[in-house]
């Protein structure tokens, strides 16, 4: 009895040791050896009432087949139901001799057997004493059983929990997933796992599609379980999640396999709250990025506002440039390390290099915005008019970008493609078309972004960044950002460049009033001096002639001679003033000579014909092949043509034809005319009358005075400028010049040019 | 002796031009005004006329020179005047000469003499 009291307290120790978490068959197996001084044993099992009994384990791992004395694996329910374990009789061969008692539980069956050296009266105890022991271990199995199973709750529970916590307690999907596989491992036990997190948001925060723990390949899967279930929450699909279990064997018994139903459904429970707690940071990402992405636009709106501002305080466009360059460079701007500004010239279609920001080193960029960022509360715009104020252009980047051209052409490079598809670019290593060679070479920049300058459907530049210092990728927000920078400093350079032409064209207008003026003035004194000298020289003509016949006419010893010659040399020097005074007002007046208007006509036409080919003008003329030469200024004739062909083509700015035709008026009064008529479809009848008025203009970019000078020398060579207009069709200016004496008369003309005395001075 | 009609407004030039011409060798006759000046030419068909363009009132001096060409083509006209501009008038075109007015009257007896003698030579 003292021995199966003591085989009791043992089955009932290890029940409670099982509980601490040993595998309670593990013991059994030790209990059944040692303190039954069995030779050998065997347990068997049948996962599923009915089925085949299986060897799950047996001492020192050596196999003791089942007795075919055995009632058949199927009917061991209930065999052993009946009879709690009965005695085999002994095997013929090695003669042990066999007990077999059932274990039985709601999800096993287990068969022990017992063996014990054939021959020998080893049998420890009476069939009573082993059936009070089996109903024993049968009592303790259950027990340890459930006390192992409440066991592995409460743990799981604790690992439900730790993980919970440990997982909410993340605001980052690193951190989650650092959580989450040390979570894995160390409540779990997993050996090995991958998640992949298929969440669109997940791959916008930038994270691989799966993390596999440990780090590297993972272990074949060869000795260990695998478990999978998808990530859900609510419906939504948000990945996958393979674990893997160690199959710890001890003795053979793989013995996470009989606690796999619960273990599946504890892994369900744990991949369901991972699922949750993962739908709560994507949500929380989400909300993160949307308040990222208004953040991000506030900024940008910020930043196009306060560049505006800038550049709204100045017309000037080299002080633009520079600001705009600045803003891009600014570090609370777009923030890139380098920007350069290159303009195209339309006519030579070449990206000229204005202006290059960007320090030449990245110490001397933190020095510079760092000693503009210290003047606290100063705005961007501030910073920016700062920055142009104060930072001159001798940066070695800004000399080099200086002396850069670029060709804009079919098959250019990165850059003339830039300008010609009018769309920004990110050029980096292997970019089609490749950047140009200046830009890689002399600028170094290989990771560059370009946008074109665009304003008013025109292209007026490009400006290419770079992140030379900090190698800070240029992403395509950035490019975004940077396109719309430039838009706006396209608007920019557009005002900038319109002011300009206005500027420009109110200081013709106004140097052509301030030379009408001197001219009028000039010419009134001119008139003065002429008419004083007439009024005076008759008299000093007088005075000095006589006072020569006196001092011809008195005696070389008389006084009076002397006197008179005084008189007559005073006089002449009064003549030779004015002289000089009449020739400073005749000075302005048009000098006179025998002019071929036939000639004139073709110069002016051969100077003009790349500009009438350029506007799509065709050129017809009938020109009078015995025109008499006229009595003109040839540079003022020449001046008259080129403003009636100017004005005719003005009238016609998509193209037409100019007719060009001179005549001789026999008269009298004998003329020369000359007309020129465009196809331009004439002008209102309202119009017509102002047509010859300074300052009167219909053109955008005229100041009216084309026709007004054409008229004033037309006048002064005492000829007339008249006009016809034909509504609808075009308009005709003509031109008489008036020949001083009926052509028969004119005979002499070609003598008084050649005498050099006539004309010429 | 050859005879040149001079045609001034003013009285002292005339006589100035007279006494100049005369002891210069020439018959001098003067004319004031247009009329005077037209019906001399008609008369006396002089060698060669020295002609003012201003002359008071009158018709001037461009007129009466497209006058004196109308009756005789072939008399040689010097315009004399105080205005160094007339040249740019094409209507001295007609004329053979122009020489400004000066009190030294060298320029014009030079002028004068080279008129007739190539009047004579042709």
């Amino acid at each position: 009895m003292t021995r199966l009291s003591t085989l009791i307290g043992n089955i009932l120790d290890t029940t409670r040791e099982a509980s601490g978490g040993v595998e309670i068959d593990t013991l059994l197996g030790d209990v059944l050896s040692e303190a039954l001084d069995a030779v050998g044993w065997a347990l068997y099992r049948s996962s599923s009432p009915g089925s085949p009994l299986e060897l799950i384990c047996s001492d020192r791992n050596r196999s003791i087949p089942y007795p075919a004395e055995l009632p058949p694996a199927g009917k061991t329910e209930a065999a052993v139901c009946g009879e709690p374990f009965f005695l085999l009789p002994p095997c013929p061969q090695d003669g042990p001799l066999h007990f077999v008692f059932p274990l039985s539980e709601d999800d096993l069956t287990a068969t022990y057997l017992l063996r014990y050296p054939a021959g020998t009266d080893a049998t420890p105890l009476d069939p009573g004493s082993l059936q009070t022991v089996a109903a024993a271990l049968f009592g303790a199995g259950r027990i340890g059983r459930m006390l192992h199973r409440k066991g592995v709750h409460c743990r799981g529970l604790e690992a439900l929990s730790t993980l919970s916590r440990r997982l909410s307690d993340t605001r980052s999907p690193s951190a989650f997933l650092e959580e989450l596989t040390a979570s894995l491992q160390d409540s779990l036990g997993a050996a090995a796992g991958r998640i992949r997190i298929t969440h669109p948001v997940w791959a916008g925060a930038g994270l691989p599609e799966f993390t596999a723990f440990p780090d590297g390949p993972l272990p074949p899967e060869h000795g260990l379980k695998a478990f999978e279930t998808a990530l859900r929450s609510e419906g939504e699909s948000l990945g996958t999640l393979s674990l893997w279990f160690p199959e710890r064997r001890l003795r053979g018994y793989p013995l996470h396999e009989r606690f796999l139903p619960d273990r599946a459904a504890f892994l369900e429970t744990i991949s369901g709250e991972i699922a949750l707690r993962l739908m709560h940071l994507i949500l929380q990402l989400q909300a993160e990025a949307l308040v990222e992405e208004r953040q991000k636009r506030l900024q940008e709106l910020w930043i196009l506002q306060e560049t505006n501002n800038a550049l709204r305080g100045t017309l000037k466009l080299n002080r633009i440039l520079k600001m705009i360059l600045a803003g891009a460079t600014a570090e609370t701007g777009l923030g890139f390390n380098r920007a350069a500004l290159f303009l195209l010239n339309e006519k030579t279609n070449l990206l000229q290099g204005m202006l290059g920001v960007g320090p030449d080193s990245a110490e001397e960029a933190d020095r510079i915005w760092k000693s503009l960022s210290s003047h606290s509360g100063l705005s961007l715009a501030r910073q920016i008019e700062l920055y142009a104020e104060t930072q001159p252009n001798v940066s070695r980047f800004d000399t080099l970008v200086k002396s850069i051209r670029i060709a804009v052409r079919p098959g250019g490079g990165a850059l003339s493609s830039c300008v010609r598809a009018r769309t920004a670019i990110r050029g980096g290593d292997g970019v089609l078309p490749a950047p140009e060679a200046e830009i890689t070479g002399k600028l170094s920049m290989n990771e560059f972004a370009a946008t074109p300058i665009v304003a008013r459907k025109q292209v007026f530049g490009l400006i290419v960044v770079d992140n030379l210092f900090d190698g800070k990728r240029i992403t395509d927000e950035d490019l975004r950002l940077l396109s719309m920078f430039a838009a706006q400093a396209g608007l920019a350079i557009a005002n900038a460049k319109e002011l300009r032409a206005h500027q420009r064209s109110a200081e013709e207008l106004q140097q052509a009033r301030d030379m009408l003026m001197q001219t009028e003035r000039l010419a009134v004194l001119g008139e003065i001096a002429a008419s004083l000298a007439h009024e005076i020289r008759n008299p000093l003509v007088t005075i000095g002639g006589f006072a020569r016949r006196l001092e011809k006419k008195l005696g070389p010893g008389d006084s009076g001679r002397k006197y008179a010659g005084i008189i007559a040399s005073e006089v002449q020097r009064l003549e030779e003033f004015l002289e000089e005074v009449l020739l400073f007002g005749r000075d302005r007046q048009p000098r006179l000579e025998p002019v071929q208007l036939n000639e004139v006509i073709h110069a002016v036409t051969r100077l003009l014909s790349a500009k009438f080919t350029e506007e799509s003008i065709a050129v017809d003329e009938d020109l009078s092949p015995s025109l008499p030469p006229v009595p003109a200024d040839a540079n003022q004739l020449h001046q008259v043509l080129i403003n009636l062909l100017s004005n005719a083509m003005e009238a016609m700015p998509g193209g037409g034809r100019i007719f060009i035709r001179t005549a001789l008026t026999e008269g009298p009064p004998a003329e020369v005319t000359l007309t020129v008529t465009d196809s331009g479809g004439g002008v209102e009848p309202e119009v017509l009358g102002n047509i010859f008025n300074p300052f009167f203009t219909t053109k955008s970019g005229g100041h009216g005075l084309g026709l007004a000078l054409t008229q004033r020398i037309v006048t002064a060579h005492s000829g007339r400028l008249s006009v016809k207009n034909h509504p609808g069709r075009g308009l005709t200016l003509g031109v008489a010049l008036p020949l001083p004496l009926e052509p028969g008369l004119l005979k002499n003309i070609e003598s008084v040019r050649k005498s050099g005395r006539g004309v010429q001075q | 002796m050859k005879t040149i009609l001079v045609i001034d407004d003013e009285e002292n030039i005339r006589r100035l031009y007279r006494d100049e011409l005369t002891e210069s060798g020439y018959s001098v006759r003067t004319a004031g005004n247009a009329e005077e000046a037209l019906a001399l030419v008609k008369e006396e068909r002089p060698d060669l006329v020295t002609l003012d363009i201003r002359l008071g009132n009158g018709p001037d001096g461009i007129d009466i020179l497209r006058n004196i060409k109308e009756i005789d083509n072939t008399i040689p006209v010097i315009i004399n005047t105080a205005y160094s501009e007339y040249k740019q008038n094409f209507g001295v075109w007609a004329s053979e000469d122009y020489v400004v007015k000066s009190s030294d009257m060298n320029e014009l007896k030079d002028r004068i003499a080279a008129l007739l003698e190539g009047r004579q030579g042709s």
